[in-house]
């Protein structure tokens, strides 16, 4: 709690307070330091937790084989970038990175959209005010976009730009503050030990 | 010399405002004062349904916090909001005796989960039944989304609850919660995502509703009786925008004005 605060006074602060600054950019570096100690710390458990599947653990075949794969790539990428000299910007780790992980990288991501586009499709019912809103908006939208629907539907065109110019920013405006302030006020609660909703099983 | 960063006084006003309203509140409660009837949330409701739904089809209920940031930024609050409803919904299977499943693309708040699945188990008096291998990292991004759905519909599911950080790809697991049959509970912040939720999810909670659910799951009068300062504010701000349109629609510079 004393650390929010500070961090709030330094917020409002003005610069000639050098010595509320200075104290928390320590803090913040001291927080980045952590983080990246915590990140090689999660490296090291990784590696172990694979290490123990492949070679110690009774586990079925397929675990081990997952294991030694992700143990296997994950030491080769590390090795490549340490080795080359001009580590992950050097040609032979970035041959591996476009050759092997982009194009692999981008298979899933392309199959992912057409899984996108299918759940919509599956489950786009309208059941409700909000799902009609929604239905009506984007088919309007879609016919503004299509190249046939202005020259079908003239007004088509300035109706599809009000709607999203004028609704949608004027409603995007409001869900934007409220959520601001839902946020603000659960950090408020968090500040003054209100929060407790995570905390409840321990109390207990 | 200045006390305050200047352009940052209004921040303050917020903040001061904020800070006395609950403090208002707070001592409401403190001296047994009534207080604000607060509605229910249909999609909160919903979760209850969903439970049992499980435990009548033997089905799992699959709970998706999103990416679950918790490092920092605009997306912890809504993490946070995500993890209150988590201790809610898995403490509902706990009682209950339904199978719950909690999946994620996001590594940050999988500690936090697992103590929190874990606590909810105990504090039901059901320790044994806690399943450490029931809360699955299904790989990050895409991938993680693809491995999940997939896990939903191999596994069966009865019901599907989201909330949280989420990206286009929710629409790949609430549809394989369509096709599974289960019920799709869920929403975020994020309003660039409600169209998902909007289209495809039988109960949504509708942006700012996530926190206000966060704060409902807790029966904590403290806690819910912070939505009416939320509620405050919002008549502050909805002031501020009348009195600003007034005053531009009479020629003064508002926007100027407000630069403080």
């Amino acid at each position: 709690m004393g650390l929010t605060a500070l961090f709030l006074i330094e917020y409002f602060a003005a610069a000639e307070f050098k010595a509320i600054h200075d104290v928390k950019g320590e803090l913040t570096r001291w927080g980045t330091i952590v983080s990246g100690f915590m990140l090689v710390f999660g490296v090291v458990v990784l590696l172990r937790h694979h290490f123990l599947q492949i070679a110690v653990r009774k586990v079925n075949w397929k675990d081990k084989l997952y294991s030694g794969v992700f143990f296997i790539t994950f030491l080769g990428f590390l090795g490549m970038g340490f080795a080359t000299p001009a580590r992950v910007s050097g040609a032979d780790y970035q041959w591996i990175y476009q050759n092997m992980y982009r194009p692999t990288g981008t298979a899933i991501t392309a199959l992912c959209f057409f899984w996108c586009i299918y759940g919509g499709y599956r489950t786009f019912t309208v059941r409700s005010w909000e799902s009609a809103a929604i239905g009506l908006g984007a088919v309007i939208y879609m016919l503004r976009l299509l190249p046939v629907g202005p020259y079908f539907i003239p007004p088509i065109e300035p109706f599809g730009d009000w709607l999203l110019s004028t609704i949608n920013v004027g409603g995007t405006r409001g869900g934007t503050i409220a959520v601001g302030l839902g946020a603000l006020v659960l950090g408020l609660r968090t500040l003054i030990g209100k929060e407790t909703g995570m905390l409840e099983a321990v109390k207990e | 010399m200045p006390i305050l960063e200047p352009g940052r006084n209004w921040d303050l006003v917020l903040f001061i405002l904020l800070s006395v309203t609950l403090g208002y509140y707070l001592w409401r409660i403190k001296m047994n004062k009534p207080l604000p009837t607060i509605r229910r949330i249909p999609a909160l409701d919903a979760v209850e349904d969903g439970v049992g739904r499980s435990v009548e089809t033997g089905k799992m209920v699959f709970f998706e916090p999103g990416s679950a940031v918790l490092s920092g930024g605009p997306f912890v609050p809504m993490t946070l909001a995500a993890m209150n409803i988590l201790r809610y919904t898995s403490r509902l299977c706990a009682k209950r005796g339904a199978k719950f499943v909690y999946g994620t693309v996001g590594t940050e708040a999988l500690p936090l989960a697992q103590g929190i699945i874990e606590e909810s188990y105990k504090a039901e008096g059901k320790s044994e039944e806690y399943r450490p291998e029931n809360i699955i990292y299904f790989g990050s991004g895409f991938s993680g989304n693809m491995a999940e759905s997939s896990y939903m519909v191999t596994e069966g599911c009865a019901s599907l609850v989201m909330v949280g950080v989420f990206y286009t790809s929710c629409l790949v697991l609430l549809g394989a919660s369509a096709r599974s049959g289960a019920i799709a509970i869920g929403g975020t912040a994020r309003w660039i995502m409600m169209y998902a939720f909007g289209i495809a999810a039988d109960y949504i909670f509708i942006m700012e509703d996530l926190y206000a659910a966060s704060a409902l799951v807790s029966g904590d009068p403290a806690t819910t009786s912070t939505l009416a300062v939320e509620d405050v504010l919002k008549i502050f701000v909805l002031g501020l925008t009348i009195v600003g349109i007034v005053l531009v629609g009479l020629g003064f510079k508002f926007a100027d004005m407000m630069k403080l």
